[in-house]
């Protein structure tokens, strides 16, 4: 059965909205996974660096 | 007469004439008031060309009809035209505000309404979807939409897109102010936080997987953008992502411009839909604007006036000019308020967002 086009342009914005709000879903998860890491990357390395210090080969 | 030598003059038609004069003025657009000057050239200057076609003595016509039948119509140039684009993007400010994906969704609104407005105006809905899409402001989405739902309304649509997608500063400040006040206007917003560069190598791959999964129509388009961004973000395809930004884009818009020029014939642009077209054609970008507006305003009231409701109006994609257009209109209320990062999230959205519009018509009416 052919679309008309109210049910056309309502399925359309559904599904762009639908579409959109989920990749914004997944690159806010995967932007905090991502910090996560970064962070503990930074933690890591500040580690290193005091570590270092204390031995005094900085 | 001149025996064996045929003069152009003796065949040329008024309606021919008229069309080289749109063709000069399209070239007075590009070249005098820098008006998309990359696509009005070419598509100016192919439109003299074809209506300069005489049959039996001289068709540059046929040539353009090549391009147009192998390149354009079998949907290449526009995809090679979304590679290019991918590589030029940068995703930065959508990936570290990701909501402003909303606000490229809202700004879609437009291709609905002057869809509807096109079927009011006698249009069917293949060629309205292919009207509508204009209002997603992106010449190579428009293009390729109208080659598959309403291929005889290829040149006034391209041009109407075009057109328009250079006359954004002009169409979109009134629309903007009518629906913001002064104190929303100068609205300051916090700087935007840093993204790592693996977030920036999963995006496109996750928008591709995604899009790919829920409206597998809009693959082609958005799987070439992505692909473009991913040459330029991994940073280990630099070659590649040169070659799609420069050469491969550059040859794209030629073929581009001589294709979408075969169609701007007489016979196929000199009528009353055209007019129509344009009109539905600027009705499309301000719906869009205003619904990147009002949804910005349901952003400032959500986040209790700290997001400048006027970075909705950048969601019709147009990169960068929508997003020049909010820090403009920003400066003038507050010179030391820099938004043009903010709106380029909405920004680069708009052009994800219209691709997956152009898709769904695709995919329903194709």
């Amino acid at each position: 059965m052919r679309m008309n086009a109210l049910e056309l342009a309502f399925i359309g914005i559904t599904i762009v909205f639908s579409t959109l709000s989920i990749l914004a879903v997944i690159t806010y998860i995967t932007g905090k996974i991502a910090m996560r890491f970064g962070k503990k990357d930074k933690r890591k390395i500040a580690a290193i660096v005091a570590r270092l210090h204390a031995e005094g080969r900085l | 007469m001149m025996g064996i030598f045929e003069m152009g003059l003796e065949y040329i038609t008024v309606k021919q004439v008229i069309m080289i004069v749109v063709g000069i003025v399209l070239l007075y657009l590009a070249i005098w008031k820098k008006m998309e000057p990359l696509l009005l050239g070419p598509i100016g200057f192919s439109a003299i060309l074809a209506n300069l076609s005489f049959p039996g003595i001289a068709s540059p016509a046929d040539f353009m009809e090549l391009i147009y039948k192998y390149l354009i119509r079998t949907e290449l140039i526009p995809l090679f035209i979304f590679l290019g684009i991918g590589a030029m993007t940068d995703f930065t400010p959508l990936i570290a505000n990701p909501k402003t994906f909303l606000l490229g969704a809202a700004a879609q609104v437009g291709i609905y309404f002057a869809m509807l407005a096109a079927i009011i105006f006698g249009f069917n809905l293949e060629q309205a979807a292919a009207i509508g899409i204009i209002g997603g402001a992106d010449g190579p989405t428009t293009i390729y939409t109208a080659t598959k739902l309403a291929p005889d309304l290829l040149g006034p649509v391209a041009v109407a897109a075009y057109s328009y997608m250079a006359l954004v500063p002009i169409i979109q400040p009134p629309i903007i102010k009518l629906l913001t006040t002064k104190k929303q206007r100068m609205v300051r917003m916090e700087n935007l936080r840093e993204v790592r560069k693996i977030e920036k190598i999963i995006f496109p791959i996750a928008v591709t997987i995604t899009v790919g999964l829920i409206v597998p129509s809009a693959l082609p388009l958005i799987g070439m953008l992505m692909f473009g961004n991913l040459l330029k973000v991994s940073g280990v395809m630099d070659r590649l992502s040169k070659s799609a930004e420069n050469e491969i884009i550059n040859m794209a818009t030629v073929a581009l411009g001589l294709g979408v020029g075969y169609m701007m014939t007489a016979d196929k642009f000199l009528n009353l839909r055209t007019i129509e077209i344009l009109l539905l054609g600027v009705f499309a970008f301000a719906t869009a604007t205003a619904g990147g507006v009002l949804f910005g305003q349901i952003f400032y009231k959500l986040s209790k006036g700290k997001i400048n409701p006027m970075i909705g109006a950048a969601g019709v994609s147009a990169v960068p000019m929508s997003a020049r257009v909010v820090q403009q209109m920003v400066s003038r209320e507050d010179k030391e308020n820099f938004l043009l990062m903010h709106a380029m999230g909405p920004n680069v959205a708009g052009v994800i967002g219209s691709a997956v519009a152009a898709g769904i018509f695709i995919g329903i009416l194709g």
